[in-house]
């Protein structure tokens, strides 16, 4: 594949490969815990464009101020969209008159193919690519809304391309929300972030309920630079969120807050593939996940320290509170460590609440029902606490907070 | 003891009766009697094994301590069927030996639910976050626990005896009408275990009563009991005023388990 190679090329050689691979399975050791085969058709029809208003009760962002990029039914539409103005920020579709900067992105190395990003470009409906030029600190979010409307089972693809120049800054919202038959959304992101840069990503995947919603992100993370995603996950059926960045400059760092909110037969997973290719990254992932019902929570963590990786730390804890017996929690931390030099830690805990918290909260007056709200509210406490205090942040905290309250009124 | 009769009309503010109660289908206690009058402070001791945690849980009412005989009486009622939460709201409450740390709520946010928890159970007002700063501000001036303190997640990092000032503040917050302290001198310094006795000494009042449970006689040199009983064996096998506990101190409890068998 060449750099600058037409989109469609890029698409047919990203269908070929994913009509090798196939949809993933639990014989693929990465999708063990998901098998996402055994709930989504490949071959799904992609949804037909609508050209609906975007409702407005469904945007957990609502509050903050935002420009938005929305996509209906996969369609990236301007129409619908309030595009940034300020100057230094590019914002194009992702299509063959899509500069070469944009195509350049896509799958580029060190990432090679994943098949569900594959997929999203193969069958892409539509897509954007956003440019912040080198020393621009946006102050303005851009919120990525992502739309769907369909009588019939429907698969909604799209690609994203997000490229950071030189000491930039950038904070990107993203929200779902479906209504009508419940389908597959399938997004798959390409991020270059350059020396210094620093991309702060809130994705919200709620507002979908009975949907399979997969995210892919394929990160390559500079000098320095940071891409910090925090992932609250509310209703849809099936989630997987799959992080893929490679550190490919010294110091290049990476920061994961995972927040699942389960309840019912839901199915949550985030896994993170974090490829420390050179000495000095730092990577930090949290996986925090509250459950009820029979729902049931993946947390997965492979950290790869290349040779000469040295100085390198890397740390992950995953942490999962059953509300009920039928819950269950899957945490597979992986470490592969080549370099001498190196922090690498990782733990994990899951269980019910405690129960001596809950004697000491009743004993002084509270009742049952408060006390454990308290305690299970103070057990996401730490994982809130990794959000800045910015009204994006606010906005997300408050989506779990009350994802929280329908856990417990179940 | 057990030989004495028992009158029909009681003014103990806490009478325990025959108490039967099993850990685990283990029974530990295995008829408890015991009654504490209004105004006066008792003390429990025992060696270890005897049941003395296991009383001060049953009386908080916690889950796994199941009574299989006998009563526990507060103001002349059954506390027996009652949740923590239940018994808390009527005035009982319970310093544990080891306070439990909670991180992710702060004292402050904690204290406030559990007396507003406590208040709106008994159909009181409730209280407002500024009249509460007031109050626990002033509550814990004697005490020496400041605002850094309140707004520490509770107990997390605390040391000793700031878990066990902590506790006391909780009491004289909640001001119950009846309070056991299970081994509140455990893991305190001196100067420690004489902050937290002034505390506890200030909360003595007529219309209170307290049960303090230790194993030790040390704290009882600071809280001076109207009473001692000695637990052994899930009973209660000799009763006396201050003195037994300087006899246990002197003689350890072989002697006296001994010589009540």
């Amino acid at each position: 594949m060449t750099s600058n190679a037409a989109l469609a090329v890029r698409q047919d050689e990203a269908a070929s490969r994913f009509a090798r691979s196939g949809v993933p399975h639990r014989r693929i050791e990465a999708w063990h815990y998901t098998d996402l085969a055994a709930r989504v058709d490949g071959d799904l029809p992609a949804a037909a464009p609508y050209g609906g208003a975007v409702p407005n009760d469904c945007n957990p962002f609502a509050a903050v101020e935002a420009d938005t990029l929305v996509f209906a039914n996969g369609y990236f539409r301007a129409d619908l969209s309030k595009l940034p103005a300020e100057a230094g920020i590019e914002v194009v579709a992702l299509d063959e008159a899509a500069p070469g900067w944009a195509r350049e992105a896509i799958n580029a190395a060190p990432h090679s193919a994943v098949p569900m990003a594959d997929l999203a470009l193969a069958r892409m409906a539509g897509g954007v690519a956003i440019r912040v030029s080198h020393n621009l600190q946006v102050a303005r979010p851009i919120h990525l809304v992502f739309l769907g409307k369909s009588d019939v089972a429907a698969a909604r693809h799209s690609r994203v391309v997000v490229v950071l120049g030189t000491d930039a800054m950038l904070t990107l919202l993203e929200s779902h929300a479906a209504e009508g038959a419940a389908g597959l959304a399938n997004i798959a992101f390409d991020i270059r972030l350059a020396a210094n840069a620093e991309l702060t990503h809130f994705k919200i995947a709620g507002g979908a309920a009975g949907e399979t919603q997969i995210g892919t992100v394929l990160a390559d993370i500079h000098a320095n630079a940071l891409y910090d995603i925090a992932i609250a996950t509310g209703t849809s059926a099936l989630a997987r969120h799959e992080i893929h960045a490679a550190l490919t400059q010294r110091m290049a760092r990476v920061r994961l807050t995972a927040l699942s909110l389960l309840s019912g037969t839901q199915h949550g997973d985030v896994t993170a593939v974090i490829d420390h290719a050179v000495r000095d990254g730092k990577s930090d992932l949290a996986f925090k996940s509250v459950l009820a019902g029979k729902a049931r929570s993946v947390a997965q963590g492979r950290i790869l320290v290349r040779p000469g990786a040295d100085g390198t730390d890397s740390k992950q804890s995953t942490r999962a509170l059953l509300l009920s017996k039928g819950a269950e929690a899957d945490a597979k931390p992986e470490l592969e460590i080549h370099a001498e030099d190196v922090v690498c830690g990782h733990g994990a805990a899951i269980g019910d609440l405690d129960a001596n918290a809950l004697f000491y909260l009743r004993s002084r007056g509270i009742p049952e029902r408060e006390a454990r709200a308290m305690l299970t509210e103070a057990f996401l406490v730490e994982g809130l606490a990794r959000l800045p205090e910015t009204p994006a942040a606010d906005a997300m905290r408050a989506f779990v907070l009350n994802r929280l309250q329908e856990l417990e009124a179940i | 003891m057990s030989g004495d009769v028992m009158p029909v009309v009681t003014k103990a503010l806490l009478e325990i009766r025959d108490l039967h109660v099993e850990v685990g289908g283990k029974p530990i206690l295995k008829g408890l009697t015991l009654a504490i009058p209004t105004g006066e402070v008792h003390a429990v001791m025992g060696p270890n094994g005897s049941g003395k945690s296991t009383l001060s849980y049953a009386l908080a009412g916690r889950d796994g301590y199941e009574v299989t005989g006998g009563d526990i009486l507060y103001k002349g009622e059954s506390l027996l069927g009652l949740a923590p939460e239940e018994r808390a709201a009527k005035g009982l409450f319970l310093a544990l030996q080891y306070p439990i740390e909670i991180p992710g709520v702060t004292t402050m946010t904690f204290l406030r639910t559990a007396l507003n928890a406590q208040k709106k159970a008994r159909g009181e007002q409730q209280m407002d976050a500024a009249q509460f700063l007031r109050l626990v501000r002033a509550k814990g001036k004697t005490l020496n626990i400041n605002d850094d303190m309140l707004r520490r997640p509770l107990n997390a990092g605390f040391s000793g005896g700031e878990k066990k000032r902590a506790e006391i503040l909780q009491m004289s917050l909640f001001e119950p009408g009846f309070a056991v302290l299970d081994e509140t001198d455990s893991g305190l310094d001196i100067d420690a275990l004489k902050l937290v006795s002034e505390g506890v000494n200030a909360l003595r009042a007529p219309d209170r009563g307290m049960l303090v449970i230790t194993h030790y006689q040390r704290l009882l040199d600071y809280i001076v009991p109207d009473a001692v009983h000695v637990l052994a064996g899930g009973r209660i096998i000799k009763t006396g005023g201050r003195e037994l506990a300087l006899e246990l101190e002197k003689s350890g409890y072989d002697e006296i388990v001994k010589a009540a068998a």
